[in-house]
């Protein structure tokens, strides 16, 4: 099975997928569309003009790809089904449930024309600025002060994810996307000083958990260098360009240093599936992720 | 973090990292893996089965020894990447990056090879 992605102008990902779909191969078109839609990808076209051949695996992932489309407010057409691969979803009676069109050309007008009747704004993608945003405020919110130097990141997202019930899976992961953003603040912001404060917001249920955090730093002047770089890499990611993507694996600053990953933003724009914002000072950033 | 290196005749190493690599230590596997690749190039193995936390430095580790291998033309596997250290790779858009495989067996048999 081959892959290519394109993206047209007005927000639509035209992803032609060709050759054989089947069980040893089917998750990786899955993969790639969770993934657009973790970047905030919400109109996609898969081309199936060359599709030759489908089984049960392959149709379960098309049959995913609408569905879970749906729960999140993203449209997929599938155009230009033809051949044995129309047959079999003629046979399993998802003619006229899928959403198809006979060319891309046809698919991309009819993404565009349900984007134009909602009235959707394409998300940016990146991280944003915006002190209006709704990640940013505090209200109804746990919140403390915290005077703290580097070796007492991780206890500290540590307690602060034990808040989070049960309920809410990958216990690590969260810790983990807490300490970066904590880190962020006391080393990038504060500069290890434990003189500065860093404020730390946040709130938890089964169904999310949402965080701010404030240094006193100078903020993230390099932002929008960053959002610019951080572009490049999916690109390249999505066209599966892996000699080009070497040059986007970690973003360096004047400032960083040896024990500077520079790939941290990365994850949490991924992780953070409601934004990651940053108010107009920079150096308080709001985060939240809900869980399904 | 915990590493243990075994050699495998002829010449590969496996390194099998334990715990948890975050930025507190994660400069330990770079440092012995610059060690390595400076001594020799033979292929070698990163045994993640064992691996339970990673942060953005241990990832920015991967990276470097990816990188490192590359460029030295080493041959170079990570194997049983599983749990939150896969999610942490997958969100940072490495997976299909990384030279992954399932298991050492199937790195040796690669390496072998190579």
């Amino acid at each position: 099975m081959q892959i290519d992605t394109r993206a047209t102008t007005g927000g639509v990902t035209v992803i032609r997928v060709a050759g054989d779909m089947d069980l040893y191969n089917s998750s990786r078109l899955k993969d790639l569309i969770v993934s657009l839609w973790n970047k905030g990808e919400r109109r996609i076209v898969l081309n199936l003009a060359e599709l030759s051949y489908i089984d049960s695996s392959g149709i379960g992932v098309l049959l995913y790809i609408y569905t879970s489309g749906q729960k999140r407010n993203a449209t997929v057409w599938y155009a230009g089904v033809n051949g044995s691969v129309l047959k079999v979803i003629t046979l399993t009676k998802l003619l006229g449930f899928l959403p198809m069109t006979e060319t891309v050309e046809e698919a991309i007008e009819r993404t565009r024309e349900a984007a134009a009747k909602t009235d959707e704004k394409p998300k940016q993608l990146g991280v944003l600025i915006d002190d209006a945003s709704p990640l940013l405020q505090t209200t109804g919110m746990y919140h403390k002060t915290f005077h703290i130097d580097f070796p007492q990141i991780r206890r500290l997202s540590n307690l602060i994810a034990q808040q989070a019930p049960p309920e809410v899976r990958e216990f690590n992961m969260l810790e983990q996307q807490i300490s970066e953003l904590i880190k962020n603040g006391v080393k990038h912001g504060n500069r290890n000083d434990k003189e500065k404060a860093l404020d730390i917001w946040f709130s938890f249920s089964a169904g999310h958990a949402h965080l701010i955090v404030k240094d006193e730093g100078p903020g993230f002047r390099e932002l929008e260098r960053w959002n610019e770089f951080y572009r490049k890499k999916i690109e390249c990611y999505r066209n599966q360009d892996f000699e080009q993507m070497m040059n986007y694996l970690a973003f360096r600053t004047n400032e960083s240093d040896d024990h500077d990953g520079g790939n941290a933003l990365f994850a949490a724009v991924e992780y953070w599936n409601e934004g990651v914002v940053f108010s107009n000072e920079r150096n308080k950033v709001g985060v939240k992720r809900t869980f399904e | 973090m915990e590493l243990d290196l075994k050699r495998h005749p002829p010449e590969t190493t496996v390194i099998a990292i334990a715990g948890e690599m975050d930025m507190y230590n994660s400069h330990e596997l770079k440092q012995v893996v610059a060690d390595l690749f400076a001594n020799g190039r033979g292929p070698l193995i990163l045994d993640f089965s064992e691996l339970k936390y990673i942060d953005s430095s241990g990832v920015s580790v991967l990276i470097f020894v990816f990188t490192q291998a590359r460029k030295a033309g080493i041959g170079l596997w990570y194997a049983n990447v599983h749990g939150t250290v896969r999610k942490v790779i997958e969100l940072t858009s490495l997976l299909n990056f990384f030279p992954i495989v399932d298991s050492v067996e199937t790195a040796l048999k690669l390496a072998a090879e190579s």
